[in-house]
């Protein structure tokens, strides 16, 4: 394991300075364009459709409240999308030099972080400058984060080596993110759901952990069975998913 | 297992299938419904076979024959279906150059990656680096370029010294030989001749049956993906040429009559073929060559490298591309190569020419001073006939006496 630590690492740098090489904007793109899709975001949801958080009453509340839950779900589901297609297309690399598989999905989950890290600076940056900043979310921010990346990497290997066999889910899973996405209360929160549903969002992981940074960093009231969920979550997905990777690894290359 | 370290691969009964499906969907109806949907493809099938440390062992065959997939799965890119098998040592694996690196990232970062791919700690990777620039000749401002900057001679020179400057006990190579330029094609041969002398083991496959004898300890011929001999190079490399030949049939007999028509390897070649000539007490090329005859071959070549020493070999060949006999300056005792810039001439006396009545040909190599790597060739040459006046039947006259007829 120690051995690939540092191809891991150079495999991360390849994977982040390859996907932005000979554009102008660079690695800036890497922020840039979670920034624009978070202005879009926030013109038409804050100003057209007047969403608003009950807890954050200023003007500027559902900014907040719209960055915390919209950062790791970028970082989410881009890790996914990537990593959904990464064995597929590395497939014939595999075959002529021995490597370590599981660092082809690892890379595309980490390195989805990226934006993540940056924007949550930004975050605390903001909040603290707005005397809206909790000591506690430091104590809760390496906990989800870990929770979040057990469920990305165990999710993402799963589907990395599904897609080799399905190659359907290349199609399906982007649609499917999206529809999950409005399935998260990122853009609304959950009390403009009707009450009656609320019971359900336990059931999707990914609204679990947002509900869970929601509350960290904005104080915003969260049901126990959904924080009892978050750890829950981790756990299956992460343990599954690494699980399914290992069992259906030997089926790589004999997909010819 | 008993000996098992003194091998360094050992396979047994190892087979190889693919399953493939008409529709995609067929695998989950086979999943779901447990019913045979498959067709299978079997690479490889009941493969038994050792290589011992420190061996040249050589794999020969057609394209498709499965050779490559031996490799991989020597290499541990892919895993048998059926069998059993053992790689003792770390395998280094060069199955297709340049495999590992990024057309995006600088000559240095890919090597880096390859450092680390192979597992080269840290405090190493300096030393391999250096290792891998020096070999590969490249300088510095080059290897601060994107890769795909690079022209494929250099791409391939920087992977083949990044595949190859790693230490392993075993080197697995598929066709990677014949890369860059002469003087780089020279160079890399030699790293193989040195992996050998380190007694290290080195397994690879070529279709230059050439390069596979003068390598190679033991050889095996893979044919629909089933060994069809193992052993020596020279019984399996004879089987395989057998079978080419064979395959080959008539149909190549009469191009090859054409003779004179076939070129020289290239005129660019730093050490060149210039002529060939037969000469016995009737002059020079002779309308036709007397069985017992004196017959003196001269061999004429323009070196343009005064530090390119070489060596020069010749076969005759029957029209039908049997070899009936060859042989080369370096197979002398000594056999010390031609040096110096300019033109050289290479004689050969055959005091009484013991072929009978045929058609033959001329074959020139120009080789360097190892005797493996062909600087120019010149096939199928000064066709000549050759009239045996006697009674005798046969291809040659071997020297005979009667002892006893009563």
């Amino acid at each position: 394991m120690t051995a690939r630590l540092p191809l891991f690492l150079l495999w991360l740098r390849r994977d982040i300075k390859s996907r932005y090489a000979g554009s102008i904007m660079g690695i800036f793109w890497a922020v840039l364009s979670p920034l624009l899709t978070i202005s879009l975001f926030y013109v038409l949801f804050a100003h057209i459709f007047k969403v608003r958080v009950p807890e954050l009453a200023s003007d500027t509340g559902f900014f907040y409240y719209l960055l915390t839950g919209i950062l790791p779900w970028l970082a989410m589901s881009e890790g996914l999308a990537r990593s959904t297609g990464v064995l597929a297309a590395y497939e014939q690399f595999l075959q002529k030099q021995p490597f370590p598989v599981a660092i082809l999905p690892t890379t595309a989950v980490i390195a989805a972080l990226l934006p993540q890290v940056v924007g949550t600076v930004v975050l605390i940056f903001l909040l603290a400058t707005n005397g809206l900043f909790r000591p506690s979310a430091l104590l809760y921010l390496p906990y989800l984060l870990c929770m979040q990346i057990a469920m990305t990497l165990g999710l993402g290997m799963a589907l990395s080596i599904l897609a080799l066999h399905v190659r359907d889910l290349l199609q399906a899973v982007p649609i499917s993110l999206q529809f999950v996405f409005y399935a998260t209360p990122i853009l609304y929160p959950l009390n403009m759901v009707p009450a009656e549903y609320h019971h359900l969002f336990v059931l999707n992981p990914f609204a679990c952990l947002i509900m869970g940074y929601q509350h960290a960093f904005l104080g915003t009231s969260t049901g126990n069975l959904v924080l009892l969920a978050i750890p829950l979550w981790g756990l299956a997905l992460g343990l599954g998913g690494y699980l399914l990777f290992r069992v259906l690894k030997p089926t790589l290359g004999e997909t010819l | 297992m008993s000996g098992g370290d003194s091998l360094a691969v050992e396979l047994r009964d190892i087979g190889k299938a693919y399953r493939f499906y008409n529709r995609p969907q067929d695998r989950i109806v086979e999943v779901l419904f447990r019913r045979k949907r498959h067709h299978l493809h079997i690479a490889l099938s009941g493969i038994t076979l050792d290589v011992h440390r420190g061996e040249t062992f050589g794999l020969v065959g057609e394209n498709g024959a499965g050779k490559s997939t031996l490799l991989k799965l020597v290499a541990g890119t892919i895993r048998p279906t059926s069998g059993r098998m053992r790689v003792n040592g770390r395998v280094a694996a060069l199955l297709e150059l340049g495999a590992g690196f990024h057309p995006d990232e600088t000559g240095r970062d890919n090597v880096m990656l390859m450092a680390a791919l192979n597992g080269i700690p840290g405090r190493a990777m300096d030393d391999y680096y250096a290792r891998v620039t020096e070999f590969a000749e490249l300088p510095a401002d080059v290897l601060a370029r994107p890769v795909k900057t690079y022209s494929s001679g250099m791409f391939m020179r920087l992977a083949f010294s990044a595949a190859t400057a790693v230490d392993p006990d075993i080197l697995v190579i598929d066709e990677a030989l014949s890369v860059g330029d002469m003087h780089f094609q020279k160079k890399s041969l030699n790293r193989i001749m040195d992996f050998r002398k380190a007694g290290k083991t080195v397994l690879f496959c070529s279709h230059n049956l050439y390069q596979v004898r003068s390598l190679c300890m033991r050889a095996a011929w893979i044919h629909q993906g089933r060994i069809m001999a193992l052993g020596e190079t020279e019984h399996v490399a004879t089987a395989y040429e057998g079978y080419e030949r064979e395959k080959e049939g008539a149909s190549r007999e009469a191009s090859r009559q054409m003779g004179s028509a076939a070129p020289s390897v290239s005129g660019l070649a730093p050490v060149r073929f210039l002529d060939a000539s037969i000469e016995t007490t009737d002059g020079v090329n002779p309308a036709y060559v007397e069985t017992f005859q004196p017959l003196r071959l001269a061999i004429e070549v323009e070196s343009h490298r005064a530090d390119l020493p070489f060596h020069v070999g010749f076969a005759i060949v029957r029209n039908d591309k049997e070899n009936i006999f060859g042989t080369s300056t370096h197979f002398r005792d000594p056999g010390h190569p031609i040096r110096g810039e300019g033109r050289h001439r290479v004689v050969v006396l055959f005091p009484s020419f013991p072929l009978q009545s045929g058609d033959y040909l001329l074959s020139v190599y120009v080789l360097d001073d190892t005797g493996i790597q062909v600087i120019d060739m010149a096939e199928g040459i000064r066709p000549f006939r050759v009239l045996h006046r006697g009674r005798e039947i046969g291809l040659v006259y071997l020297e005979h006496e009667w002892e006893a007829v009563s």
